[in-house]
């Protein structure tokens, strides 16, 4: 477990500061987000980079769910979203109807295996309680400030994503579920550096 | 106009999604309950199963394992619907597959269409990550008995496998629940876990737990889900008939009616 937290942190840190070392740039973040909901915290903080003229970005986010929401549970999560879509509205407006991305998340704590326990028979449980896996997609208005100004943008974005076992689930079922059942919703405010 | 145009069309779909439902904004797959979570559903049932006058007869649909199959729970729901004088509908454990509260929500969603009153009683994948929680706040007690047309019916976790060292079954609590102190005609218990596998069931627990059955008078079944396939059988050389249900997957579910403490069993499909 440890090993794919780190090896994750690498991965977003390490290619962040490869490209950065290139253009001789600081290692701060791009961006940094404040999320509600989106199945990874009640509330979450991220930061994370922007790559190839921002049509990747990656970011870790950590989320928290107090007891009153249905926790006390506390999540890191990682992910990777493409922008395929751009409409410039004016000098100081960006529409990005339609990001697509990949959000993989632990949950940490005792109740949630990463490893089957040993008292199971081998494959007793296929899963993970631990990991989840996300498809996303996310929608996103952003106001552009002034270029010399230390806050670059701000942004406000709706994201609705599922998971492997929803979509499990779903698949399985032969039209029972809903799509509305097992795709779930997240709004966020994103302030670029 | 373009700006204007992005701002409408993101604001609908903010508004779409919270008037859909607020369900759709998840904290994580693992939180114990949301804003629209039930709870308590095994007594609200209980307190409707007690509204309906019980004659000579008790007619109850044994199904068990609804994990994962929505589809076949739906024409489950139908077929249960269209039975005459049917009491009760005992689901013997694995509610949820991956225990996580939209499993139970959606099980529920669909169960809650049901005519008659439903008992849930906790299986092995509704312990997984924060099944018991879930179950707890949804359902009520892991472990619980109501007395229903002269029969006790106990209800309790055999998932031992799950938490090792937390003495489930609680043989204690069994063994007084078994004593029979509301001095009903017939017992019926109800777990999820048969005592077949001692490995699964622990090895510890299984004799006592199948000495405390066979020393029951007025013992009328053992009921258990768990292995997706219907059997009726005295596996120890006593007196104690254990019973298993259809999973969902099969599509077909086992009906009891109990007169004057004979069982009179039937398989329906559906």
């Amino acid at each position: 477990m440890k090993q794919i937290l780190v090896s994750a942190a690498l991965l977003v840190t390490g290619a962040a500061g490869a490209a950065y070392a290139q253009s001789g740039q600081k290692l701060v973040p791009d961006f940094a987000q404040l999320q509600y909901a989106g199945s990874i915290g009640w509330m979450g903080v991220g930061a994370g980079y922007e790559f190839f003229n921002r049509r990747v970005r990656t970011h870790l986010q950590y989320g928290y769910v107090p007891p009153d929401k249905g926790g006390r549970l506390h999540l890191l999560s990682g992910a990777v979203f493409y922008q395929p879509v751009r409409i410039k509205a004016g000098a100081r407006w960006e529409i990005n109807p339609l990001d697509i991305g990949f959000k993989a998340s632990y949950q940490f704590g005792n109740n949630y295996f990463f490893n089957l326990p040993s008292r199971y028979p081998p494959n007793y449980y296929w899963w993970k309680p631990a990991l989840r896996m996300h498809l996303a997609t996310e929608s996103s208005i952003t106001r552009k400030l002034r270029r010399n100004a230390s806050i670059r943008s701000v942004s406000a974005y709706l994201e609705f994503n599922t998971n492997d076992l929803y979509l499990v689930s779903y698949v399985l079922n032969a039209g029972s579920l809903r799509v509305t059942e097992v795709v779930k919703a997240g709004l966020g405010i994103r302030v670029g550096f | 106009m373009r700006i204007k145009s992005g701002i409408r069309c993101l604001t609908l779909l903010a508004v779409l999604a919270f008037l859909t439902s607020c369900d759709q904004f998840e904290f994580s797959p693992n939180q114990y309950f949301d804003h629209s979570s039930p709870s308590n559903l095994n007594a609200q049932n209980l307190a409707r199963l007690r509204q309906h006058a019980a004659d000579d007869t008790v007619t109850i649909v044994f199904a068990g394992d609804t994990q994962r199959w929505y589809a076949e729970q739906e024409r489950f729901v139908n077929k249960v619907n269209s039975l005459e004088n049917v009491d009760l509908v005992l689901l013997a454990g694995d509610i949820s597959d991956f225990g996580l509260l939209q499993e139970f929500k959606w099980v529920h969603k669909r169960l809650s269409e049901l005519r008659v009153p439903y008992f849930a009683i906790i299986g092995n994948h509704d312990m997984v990550a924060n099944g018991r929680q879930i179950f707890r706040q949804m359902f009520g007690e892991l472990n619980y008995s109501f007395v229903y047309g002269g029969i006790k019916f106990i209800a309790h976790n055999t998932n031992g496998l799950e938490a090792p060292g937390e003495h489930i079954p609680d043989l204690g609590w069994l063994a007084h629940e078994l004593q029979n102190t509301e001095r009903a005609r017939h017992i019926i218990t109800v777990s999820h876990v048969p005592p077949f596998n001692p490995a699964e069931f622990g090895p510890e627990s299984l004799e006592p737990y199948t000495q405390l059955l066979q020393n029951t008078p007025n013992l009328l079944l053992s009921l258990h889900g768990h292995v997706h396939q219907h059997q009726d059988y005295s596996p120890f050389g006593d007196n104690v008939r254990y019973m298993t249900s259809f999973s969902f997957e099969q599509s077909a579910f086992v009906l009891l009616r109990i007169v004057n403490g004979q069982v009179i069993k039937s398989t329906i499909p559906y």
